[in-house]
């Protein structure tokens, strides 16, 4: 018997998952995704705690039943056991807000051999792992870094990876729009000079701590005349096209660079895009205030 | 380094840097400043 049938605390399912409802579920509380386990057609649907269609639940507000609370815990003592059942402020049945999805991230590739296919959740980890011959694919979502990561080693490994919107209910409304974050080796670059596309390749190499990417970016838009005198900004190099991303990006940008912060954590130049400087008043996650002064040698 | 913290509410963090990180208590209303190792 092997480890993986030795587990006690999950479940796993011998074929990959035909349908939503049969994808196996993994969420932080804010990000969920439900896995589907296809080794030719991995799919990985990304859902959001407030990604919810309005139905007039939205404006729903707590009942007014507090001061009638003590009365109905004297009745239930006294035998009146469904007494429970009409205490309402006498409002219709109102449904919460429906769930949709936000995407569905696709790694197609070639049909090949299935054999010894499994998918698996654990429960303790909240890890969901597919293995189907020597390809594995294990997901997670962390709640400390609010990302939703999805780990695909196989002999040879070649995919076509896609960020697919298009699901059964999605609001024609809803947009999405990729982007490529910079790998460890750093062999990814920017796909073209749109300022958006720089800026968010530096904010996700600040967050990885890299400050030499992080620098390259910022110096993409600050060395190719992105601004306007006002400070508004352009989609292109030369101010080309009117554009308020980099406007609003930028100083982001500077910011998750020097100081980054979660509601338990505040970490202290991650990625410093220069050797000395200053910067104040930043509001952190955790409801204080950072002034913060560094050079290299203090 | 030098970075002063001016809570707004009570919070218990972990403060990391380059050099480390270590368990940092704030309180309500009561400034902090820190001078920390070279970055």
């Amino acid at each position: 018997m092997s480890d993986r049938s030795e587990r006690v605390h999950g479940t796993w399912e011998p074929v990959p998952a035909a349908r939503w409802e049969d994808a196996f579920l993994v969420g932080s509380g804010r990000h969920g995704d439900m896995v589907f386990g296809d080794p030719d057609d991995d799919r990985t649907m990304i859902t959001h705690n407030e990604l919810v269609r309005p139905n007039g639940g939205e404006h729903a507000r707590p009942p007014r039943l507090a001061g009638q609370l003590p009365a109905l815990q004297g009745r239930l003592p006294a035998g009146e056991t469904a007494a429970a059942e009409s205490f309402t402020d006498g409002r219709g049945l109102q449904w919460v807000q429906p769930f949709h999805p936000a995407f569905q991230v696709r790694l197609r590739r070639t049909p090949g051999e299935r054999r010894d296919c499994r998918r698996s959740v654990d429960f303790t980890t909240g890890e969901i792992e597919a293995v189907c011959g020597a390809r594995r694919s294990r997901v997670f979502v962390s709640r400390a870094d609010d990302v939703v990561v999805q780990y695909v080693t196989a002999p040879g490994l070649t995919a076509d990876i896609s960020l697919d919107p298009r699901l059964p209910g999605t609001p024609p409304e809803l947009q999405v729009e990729s982007g490529t974050a910079p790998t460890a080796d750093g062999r990814r670059g920017a796909e073209n000079d749109s300022a958006h596309g720089h800026l968010h390749h530096a904010l996700a190499a600040a967050r990885l701590g890299d400050a030499a990417r992080a620098s390259a970016a910022l110096r993409s838009v600050l060395d190719q005349d992105f601004f306007h005198a006002s400070l508004m900004s352009s989609h292109y190099p030369h101010r080309d096209v009117c554009n308020a991303d980099a406007a609003h990006a930028l100083p982001a940008v500077v910011i998750e660079s020097l100081v980054q912060s979660t509601p338990d954590r505040l970490v202290l130049l991650p990625a410093p895009v220069c050797p000395t400087g200053r910067i104040t008043e930043v509001r952190t996650r955790f409801g204080a205030e950072v002034d913060l002064s560094w050079s290299p040698r203090a | 380094m030098t970075v002063r913290l001016a809570p707004a509410r009570d919070a218990h963090i972990d403060l990391r840097t380059s050099t480390g990180s270590r368990p940092l208590d704030l309180r309500a209303g009561e400034d902090r400043v820190l001078t920390l190792g070279p970055r």
